[in-house]
């Protein structure tokens, strides 16, 4: 039945980051170990904000408290990697055949590490949705609408593609030690995420909307960032 | 430490995946489980399946809810979005309604929801009850139609699942979700969500009971898996007299060789085409008549005089289908192994009892009130069942009508016993003469308003003389001194016996609640403990529902004998299969003080001797065959289902989505020097 829902779905949220994946990491053992580090101190970042919730029992029901302290614990953890991979850059080149770009261009390291983090993430918001997707029914016989699958999904790919965005500009920021961009990253992660609350009021298009604008600037600036320019943009379309 | 993490997870998955501000799953906010509602499962014989089952997983199908006939057409002929599962009133499962079900391929299911205010009748035995095993020419010849409104429908391989809906809510749940997605402008229903239904009964077994008890008994794996377990239970016996003596010095156990015996009996099972049972008219009104006489008779009779004759109270099980238990006691009873299995025909502590030895078959059938009619069916007159039937006419209650019906016999253990000995003396009480005053027969309306029961717990409230319990008490009054006049050649001068209170206790006790005082007083109240009726279905082997221990203990407790004080000694005191000892109540009014109670009376196996016998040939046809499927979930719930238009957008969208990030990726891939290179700006070498 709506096994045709449930394939949809994750086509939308994860083909992107699949394809990523294939023409960008899978090359590179070194790259597909940064990529699993990465998805793996999210892991311990939701660990730790596990913990803290199950701590502060008085606060359990209230979404907004937890959702606040995982933000500051996934950006705490963003920090972790940056310096083990700043650590580990001398030992990297020596494994990789590919050391020269790997080395040159920093912001290589941060989109690996930063689409680990996106894809673990990914995963843990949507998978249990979409396991639900696959029986007979949609939603919206109590409350929600149709679109509630295909609404997640769109969310979880912006999501993946932000922390990838995030990453890059975060590593930047710590290598150039500008403040003001990191401030501006973990308070565009709460923004985010704080968008997502609207979602018990059921109107989906109060949320997918911004957050998919916000996912165009952050990417934008995280190209900018990267190197990238109109120009360089412009010249890339041409034909050789 | 998973604790820990698995809380975090939820919690994360609630923030980052939206939407709510509880606890639930995704699936909670999608399903809408219809909880109070009981399936029609499947059952075998030796050469058919029948019942329902769904598909494994269930089957799907949008719901329409009927109040009327017509809407069923309606939605057969206009609906566009298929498979449906039409939401039906009682009045209309009936046999052609489910023929057109069957016949159409637009219907997945069907379930039926109560509406007893307009319901002429729902029985869905046969027109003749169990007629491949009665005795020829007692139905469907010289007008005689047993259960005329029977559909049938029991015992039709119904091919969906057909699931019953009892509670009012979960009615009014499904009726909102139909009126709120589906009942407008039926064109265009293929293009818009649905509100359906799952019906999840799927049944392991398939074909008929020698396929799936072969199937069962595989042993290609270590665990071997049943797919159906013959039906059966226990029968329940209980004497008036000990059939032993018992020395109280040496605990020396004789049996008393030579009586003859009284058969008083009764059936003690129901049927129903649903997962849920009651049976008020059949079988608790003859069964409650059965108690009663035992309790009088007890009263009337505590000793034994040197009376030749005994009496012998049995309760059949199973004889809903195909009269199994009273088949197992006639087996029994020619290989000498009834009310004990023997070795070689003789017992040490009991008398073997053979057919021979009952001079009087008297069956408790359905007795409700009706217009206060008692028939006696006579299949044959004899110089034994003349003479009793005299004698219940003496004894008569003033309320009671009898009037006698030669050569009918209505469906009841009395077939099984017939059908093996042509002379045996019987004798049918029943209200009806030649078709069930019973509209509910083996149905789950069969319930303690269709013999118009009303609980009376204040004992000095006046009880009407039309109520159930005073025309039981009557008719009870009635066969106990014919008995006693049998027995002792005398007859009973003094007044009936005042059993009111314990009528309308047992009938409360099965109909209504199962907590009640009687369960008390013997000390086995149900597991579950639940207001509901008790379920009398029979039931698989191996399984003994509670119905059947209950009653029996009842009996036991109603024909026992006080022998001492109730301590743990009472318990220990050698048990055999003459004599077994309890600790009871001494009576309903005092529940504290309990006395040790020896009373006789046992349970016997109620299986068919089909499964039994070695080598049986089930196309024989000599013995109920009856098995039932094993199955795992059987649930209800309401979901809404998807569009066409909604299902392909998904996918288109998803679609997209991967196929054109596989494009842009593999450009950016390919042009990443010249996109992310600062120098690129400038134009780079042609040939680079």
């Amino acid at each position: 039945m709506t096994v045709v829902e449930f394939v949809g779905c994750m086509f939308l949220a994860f083909g992107p980051p699949f394809a990523m994946f294939v023409f960008t990491i899978a090359h590179d053992p070194v790259r597909i170990i940064i990529l699993i580090a990465a998805a793996f101190f999210w892991l311990l970042s939701l660990l730790l904000s596990s913990f803290w919730w199950f701590i502060v029992f008085p606060l359990r029901k209230d979404l907004v408290f937890g959702l606040i302290f995982s933000v500051i614990f996934q950006e705490a953890f963003r920090g972790v990697i940056y310096k083990i991979l700043r650590r580990a850059q001398v030992g990297l080149t020596k494994i990789t055949d590919d050391t020269t770009t790997l080395i040159e261009n920093k912001h290589i390291l941060a989109y690996v590490s930063g689409l680990g983090f996106g894809i673990m993430s990914g995963a843990f918001s949507l998978i249990n949705v979409l396991a639900d997707a696959v029986g007979p029914g949609t939603m919206g016989i109590k409350s929600g609408n149709e679109m509630f699958f295909i609404t997640s999904s769109a969310t979880t790919l912006c999501f993946i593609l932000l922390h990838t965005f995030w990453s890059v500009i975060f590593f930047d920021a710590l290598d150039k030690k500008n403040n003001f961009q990191l401030i501006a990253i973990v308070l565009s992660h709460m923004l985010v995420s704080c968008l997502t609350l609207l979602n018990k009021y059921q109107v989906y298009s109060a949320t997918i909307v911004p957050i998919s604008f916000i996912c165009g600037l952050t990417g934008l600036f995280a190209f900018k960032v990267a190197g990238g320019s109109y120009n360089s943009f412009k010249s890339c379309l041409v034909f050789r | 430490m998973m604790i820990f993490a698995k809380n975090g997870l939820i919690l994360l998955i609630l923030k980052l995946v939206l939407n709510s501000c509880n606890g639930d799953r995704i699936k909670d906010r999608m399903y809408i489980d219809v909880k109070a509602s009981t399936s029609c499962f499947r059952r075998f014989n030796a050469t058919h399946q029948v019942g329902c089952s769904s598909q494994r997983g269930g089957a799907n199908g949008v719901i329409h809810f009927c109040t009327k006939e017509s809407d069923l057409h309606f939605i057969l002929k206009n609906g566009t979005a298929g498979p449906y599962v039409p939401i039906v009133p009682a009045s209309l499962l009936t046999e052609k309604s489910v023929k057109l079900l069957k016949l159409s391929p637009k219907v997945s299911g069907l379930v039926v929801y109560p509406n007893n205010e307009t319901l002429n009748s729902f029985t869905h035995d046969l027109k003749c009850p169990n007629e491949n095993f009665a005795v020829p020419n007692t139905c469907g010849k010289n007008e005689i139609t047993w259960n005329p409104r029977g559909t049938g429908l029991l015992f039709q391989d119904i091919g969906f699942p057909v699931f019953f809906i009892d509670l009012y809510e979960d009615v009014t749940s499904v009726k909102e979700c139909f009126q709120k997605f589906n009942n407008f402008s039926y064109d265009t229903q293929r293009d818009r969500a649905l509100c359906s239904i799952q019906l999840n009964s799927f049944m392991y077994g398939a074909k008929n009971t020698p396929t799936c008890i072969r199937r069962s008994n595989i042993a290609t794996n270590l665990n071997p898996m049943r797919v159906c377990d013959p039906l059966g239970s226990k029968n329940v016996w209980a004497s008036l007299f000990p059939l032993a003596t018992y020395n109280n010095e040496t605990e020396e156990v004789k049996p008393i060789l030579g009586q003859k015996y009284i058969v008083v009996a009764s059936r003690s099972d129901a049927a129903s085409l649903f997962d849920r049972t009651v049976g008020a008219e059949s079988p608790i009104t003859g069964l409650v008549t059965l108690l009663a006489v035992a309790k009088i008779l007890k009263q009337l009779l505590p000793q034994n005089k040197n009376y030749t004759t005994n009496v012998l109270f049995i309760l059949f099980n199973g004889e809903s289908f195909d009269y199994l238990g009273s088949q197992r006691i006639v087996y029994d009873m020619e290989r000498g192994n009834f009310p004990v299995e023997t070795e070689n025909g003789t017992s040490v502590f009991l008398p073997v009892i053979k057919a021979k030895d009952i001079t009087l078959f008297i069956e408790l059938s359905q007795l409700s009130r009706g217009d206060g009619h008692v028939f006696i069916h006579r299949y044959k007159l004899d110089r034994w069942n003349t003479r009793f039937t005299d004698l219940l006419k003496i004894n008569s209650h003033s309320s009671l009508t009898l009037a006698t019906s030669d050569g009918t016999l209505p469906p009841s253990s009395v077939h099984t016993f017939i059908r093996k000995y042509q002379n045996l003396s019987t004798l049918v009480l029943a209200n009806h003469e030649r078709e069930y005053s019973n509209r509910f027969y083996n149905s789950i309306f069969d319930n303690s308003t269709n013999i118009n029961f009303r609980y009376f717990n204040r004992s000095d409230e006046l009880v009407p003389i039309d109520s159930i319990q005073y025309h039981l008490v009557a008719i009870a009054n009635t066969i106990s001194k014919s008995i006693y006049q049998e027995v002792t050649g005398v007859r009973y001068e003094d007044g009936d016996v005042d059993l009111f209170e314990l009528v309308n206790e047992l009938l409360y006790c099965f109909l209504e609640d199962q907590n009640c005082k009687l369960h008390q007083v013997v000390g086995k109240i149900p597991q579950k403990q639940q207001d509901q009726p008790l379920n009398l279905y029979v039931g698989v082997d191996g399984n003994t529902n509670d119905a059947v221990t209950l009653i029996g203990f009842i009996l036991g407790w109603l024909t026992g004998d006080i022998v001492g004080e109730s301590n743990q000694n009472c318990t220990n005191i050698s048990k055999n299969y003459a004599f077994r000892f309890y600790n009871m109540s001494v009576d309903m009014a005092h529940l504290n003080v309990t006395k040790c109670f020896r009373m006789v009376m046992n349970f016997t196996d109620a299986v068919s001797p089909a499964f039994i016998i070695e080598g049986y040939d089930w196309s024989s046809n000599l013995y109920s065959s009856w098995s039932e499927s094993t199955w795992g979930d059987m649930n209800a719930r309401l979901f809404l289902k998807p569009s066409a238009a909604q299902e392909s957008m998904v996918m288109a969208v998803g679609s997209i989505s991967i196929i054109f990030s596989f494009l842009i990726v593999y450009f950016i891939k390919s042009r990443s020097d010249i996109l992310f290179c600062p120098t690129a700006t400038q134009p780079s070498p042609v040939d680079c």
